[in-house]
């Protein structure tokens, strides 16, 4: 009686009913696909195969420009990156790609983070896993990321975490997911359209930052920094394993592999203490692994004259930058493919310590007793350098400005605030006998009793 | 593996096909085996322990029942030849040997549970005593032991059987692997409850037919367990280990919601666990013992100890709380107290001193902390007490005419026996004596009911939101409880309704839990009673 087939049907059909929901509800309230949907797509729809494939996660989509390395290759080059994409997003993003095509060298970007991830966010998953073709791969990906973090959950029922915010937001995106556009993307012209566009997505995966923008350039002064450490002990196996996974697919697909640290803003190497220790302990997980490794914060200005403005925050590149960047890479990567002896045109970290002939950024610290205050300036600077630093105070309530120490080496100063009520201090940073009274760096912030 | 990690659900699908399909005579060792990969995920090393246990239980149990098969043989066979004295001898001799086993099978495994889970406690307290009688400063020798999973629970469990099984209540299991079965069993391997060979060992050993209306049942066990966890206990912990870690930052008004959310969250994680195992167990169409009815609506704080946790109530019941009361020195302190204090004292003393002992030793059993001893000792006095206050309450409700058959009078039994309960968790959920004590004394003398409404409750880990759906899943909790109160069986009811409004209720549970769920955020999905 219970095992009836009546009872069954109803079991089954309870099953295929909760599906049913689960797929409602998806597709109502999960946000539509939006870059890593058109990048997958726009990989699925290259007819022509592709010569050289840069991978990776945001590095890469906002670096490189495709447009330029094609130019300047003179061959296919396509982005396949995926925003917050860890090794094991990459690898199985790979290993889909190799089903469709045959690229000669694969570059794939990299962080120190990479190394040391517990696990990719969730979204990386949900925002690539379900438009992958292969089934397989799809649920392969699923326990593989799910078993680095335990989120299994929320990458089984998307809507779970990632979810519209309103009732209008889940109207709009029912009605921009039953696009034809958006269904059939892309459809001929639309990858097209994108290329002259001056910011946002490009096609072939490329993203552009307008250095005019508000956000577009970074601004070097007023932030705030601390030293950070970067832990060798730190790296993750199962990051190193994954690296592996994608060097021996590339293998297997007689495909070179590349392992590029792109460009940084200076300070940000600078405030890392064992900066070098890690890229080097990464540097041997890469020849270990027999993937050549490159770190372009030491390339030399002969292949790449990394400008501040280049930035358009504390780890990517504009479009002026990505310009200049992928120039260079492709001019880098026709020197190697020549046969060049590539490590010529790196330093060695102490040449690039003595390279950085300013200061790159510069902050204080106070602590008060009653109306003594103490500051304590500090800043990133190459070896060579040494900084003095300027104090100016500017009363709040009044707008007058004084200089309250001159520039001096000592970082420290101590003053009696009991004249003022509210105020704000300015610390100059500049380079010891720099013989002139511009500053390099500034740093305010406003104090009150 | 742990019933809220993703690992579980795909091992126990696979477990269930294989269980279902492989010959029924195979089914136990199925179950035996599925029992040790479950286990073997918490790690290989640990798996000695377990065996040990299982081994040793097994050889004591079997020779006991030797021993006794032994003796009952030769007393019918020389039954003729016998003198009443030779008889006595057989007898005495075959319980010493008996004795013996019993008792070091008894110690070795106790020995093992107590070194392992207090060995640092004692050598902390021995060491500090003697810094304080010597002046010295020596430091504790600390081990890094390394608490197997489920210890407690199977250990108990297997010496409940072997005192069974030397009590003569039942012969010894002769198959090891069955008995291994038994000690293993992974839906009650993490936090109970503690099964009893007699009730859980047929179940085990005897075929399963695939039930799919039980196979419901069990389901929806899992459902509810999984709600109590996951949106309740899950969301009620962030604001309990806030009180309690911090618990000098907040007046006692804060400090008595974090006592209230403690016993919801504690209610919801321990019952929700038990329903979790339950359920899954029911999946193989296994019955496990009850462990939790409704607890909060007892009348006494006696009560409450019979309706919560039941199967270690009863263990301690059973194994402790009668051998004790019943042995010559208690009888002996009874006839003192008989004769010098009054007949009801005479009676009362006895059970006094071993409610107070038995509670003693399941303070103990939480932990190796002060405030569990504290706690045990809190609920031992309270429960002893309560006999020799008896004709005061008899007294109080003659004089003040107090009609007892009200509904309004089990209420205020009921708010009473609550209000003693979460006194008590001040000891149980502190993170030590000093910080028990502190919170008693704030609660009284710094309730601060500023704090209740300038915001603070908001600043303790919880959103509004998260506040909202404790509300709301409190409600049904306590509606659904209310109901099982009130004898209805809430999943047979369910079956009886409409498909289309039980499925509602199903897709209502299911859709929840998905989206409510709280655990993944902070907790790592672990029970709280998995560590002891």
């Amino acid at each position: 009686m219970h095992n009836s087939k009546a009872a069954w049907s109803r079991a089954i059909i309870f099953v295929i009913v909760f599906i049913m929901i689960n797929y409602v509800l998806t597709f109502v309230v999960v946000p539509k696909g939006d870059i890593s949907r058109k990048v997958m797509r726009e990989m699925y729809s290259q007819t022509e195969d592709m010569d050289v494939v840069f991978a990776g996660a945001s590095l890469s989509q906002r670096d490189i420009n495709p447009y330029i390395m094609d130019k300047e290759l003179d061959c296919k080059t396509f982005d396949y990156p995926f925003d917050y994409q860890m090794y094991t997003g990459t690898y199985y993003s790979l290993k889909e790609l190799f089903d469709y095509h045959k690229p000669k060298l694969v570059v794939v970007t990299t962080e120190q983070t990479n190394f040391t991830t517990k696990g990719e966010k969730p979204i990386v998953y949900l925002s690539t896993a379900p438009y992958m073709k292969s089934f397989f791969n799809e649920v392969q990906y699923y326990f593989a990321s799910s078993a680095q973090d335990g989120y299994y959950l929320d990458r089984l029922f998307a809507w779970r975490g990632y979810h519209v915010k309103s009732i209008q937001d889940a109207v709009k995106n029912i009605y921009e997911k039953l696009d034809p556009s958006y269904i059939n993307y892309p459809q001929p012209g639309q990858v097209e359209a994108f290329a002259n566009n001056k910011s946002g997505y490009i096609g072939k995966g490329g993203l552009k930052v307008d250095p005019s923008d508000p956000k577009g350039t970074i601004n070097y002064d007023n932030v705030k920094s601390s030293y950070t450490n970067q832990n060798i002990n730190d790296i993750k196996e199962k990051d190193v394993e994954y690296l592996k996974k994608i060097s021996e697919l590339c293998k297997a697909n007689n495909c070179k592999l590349i392992l590029l640290s792109p460009s940084a803003p200076v300070f940000q190497v600078l405030r890392t203490k064992n900066y070098f220790d890690f890229d080097n302990e990464m540097a041997k997980i890469a020849k270990d692994l027999n993937i050549e490794y490159y770190n372009y914060n030491l390339i030399k200005p002969e292949l790449f004259n990394l400008k501040g403005d280049y930035f358009s925050d504390r780890e990517h590149l504009n479009s002026k930058g990505a310009e200049a960047f992928s120039k260079s890479l492709a001019t880098f990567l026709k020197l190697r493919q020549n046969g060049d002896d590539m490590n010529k045109y790196f330093y060695t970290p102490e040449e690039y310590y003595a390279s950085i002939n300013y200061v790159a950024l510069t902050w204080f610290n106070f602590t008060k007793d009653d109306n003594k205050i103490t500051l304590v300036a500090n800043s990133f600077y190459g070896t060579k350098v040494v900084p003095e630093y300027q104090y100016i105070l500017t009363d709040s309530e009044t707008g007058k400005q004084h200089i309250i120490r001159d520039y001096d080496k000592n970082p420290t100063f101590v003053f009696d605030s009991s004249s003022y009520k509210k105020y704000k201090i300015r610390v100059n940073a500049r380079v010891y006998g720099s013989n002139n009274d511009e500053f390099t760096r500034y740093y305010e912030e406003e104090i009150s009793k | 593996m742990s019933f809220l990690q993703f690992n579980f659900w795909i091992f126990l699908c696979m477990l269930i096909l294989a269980y279902y399909f492989l010959p029924k005579k195979l089914q136990w060792v199925c179950l035996l085996i599925g029992s040790y990969v479950f286990y073997m995920f918490a790690g290989i090393k640990i798996t000695g322990y377990i065996i040990f246990t299982t081994l040793s239980v097994w050889i004591g149990a079997v020779l006991i029942s030797k021993i006794n098969e032994k003796k009952e043989n030769e007393l019918i066979e020389k039954k003729e030849a016998l003198t009443p004295e030779a008889k006595k001898n057989i007898r005495t001799l075959a319980k010493k040997k008996q004795r013996i086993i019993f008792w070091c099978v008894l110690l070795i495994n106790f020995g093992i549970l107590g070194f392992l889970k207090y060995f640092n406690f004692l050598s902390e307290n021995i060491t500090g005593l003697f810094n304080v009688a010597t002046g010295n400063r020596i430091e504790p020798i600390m081990l890094g032991l390394l608490l197997p999973l489920g210890i407690s629970f199977y250990t108990f469990q297997s010496m409940g059987y072997l005192i069974d099984v030397y009590n003569g209540k039942y012969k010894a299991e002769k198959n090891l692997f069955k008995f291994a079965l038994f000690v293993s069993f992974f839906p009650q391997i993490i936090q109970g409850p503690i099964n009893r060979f007699d009730k859980l060992a047929d179940q085990l050993y005897e075929s399963h037919k695939f039930d799919l209306k039980k196979f419901e049942y069990g389901l929806e066990l899992i459902l509810w367990g999984l709600f109590k966890k996951m949106i309740i206990a899950d969301r009620a912990i962030a604001l309990v280990n806030e009180v309690f870690n911090h618990y000098d930052q907040y007046g006692g008004g804060i400090t008595i919601l974090g006592v209230l959310f403690y016993s919801l969250q504690q209610y919801a994680d321990f019952s929700g666990g038990i329903d979790v195992a339950m359920g899954v167990a029911e999946l193989f169409g296994i019955n496990m013992s009850i462990n939790f009815k409704r607890p909060y609506f007892s009348i006494s704080l006696s009560e409450f100890w019979r309706r919560w946790h039941i199967t270690l109530g009863s263990w301690m019941r059973d194994y402790i709380f009668y051998p004790l009361a019943l042995t010559k020195k208690m009888s002996q302190i009874g006839k003192i107290a008989n004769k010098y204090i009054g007949r009801k004292a005479g009676k009362i003393i006895p059970v006094a001193i071993s409610n107070i002992v038995v509670f003693l030793v399941v303070g103990i059993w939480h932990g190796p902390y002060w405030h569990y001893v504290a706690w045990g000792l809190y609920n031992g006095i309270i429960i002893a007490f309560s006999p020799i206050l008896e004709p005061f309450y008899i007294w109080l409700k003659r004089i003040t005419k107090v009609n007892t058959e009200c509904f309004s009078y089990h209420l205020f039994r009921i708010l009473r026996t609550f209000f003693f309960i979460n006194l008590g968790w001040y000891f149980d959920r502190a993170n030590s004596l000093k910080a028990s004590l502190y919170m008693l004394h704030n609660t009284i003398m710094n309730f601060n009911l500023n704090q209740l409404m300038d915001g603070t409750i908001f600043k303790l880990g919880l959103k509004d939101f998260d506040f909202k759906v404790l509300f709301v899943a409190t409600v049904v909790l306590v509606a659904i409880s209310v109901m099982q109160e009130n004898g209805i069986k809430v999943r047979a009811f369910l079956s009886e309704q409409n498909l289309v409004f039980r499925w509602i209720v199903l897709y209502v549970l299911i859709f929840t839990i998905i989206s409510l769920d709280a655990s993944s955020k902070n907790l790592l999905g672990g029970f709280m009673y998995a560590q002891f």
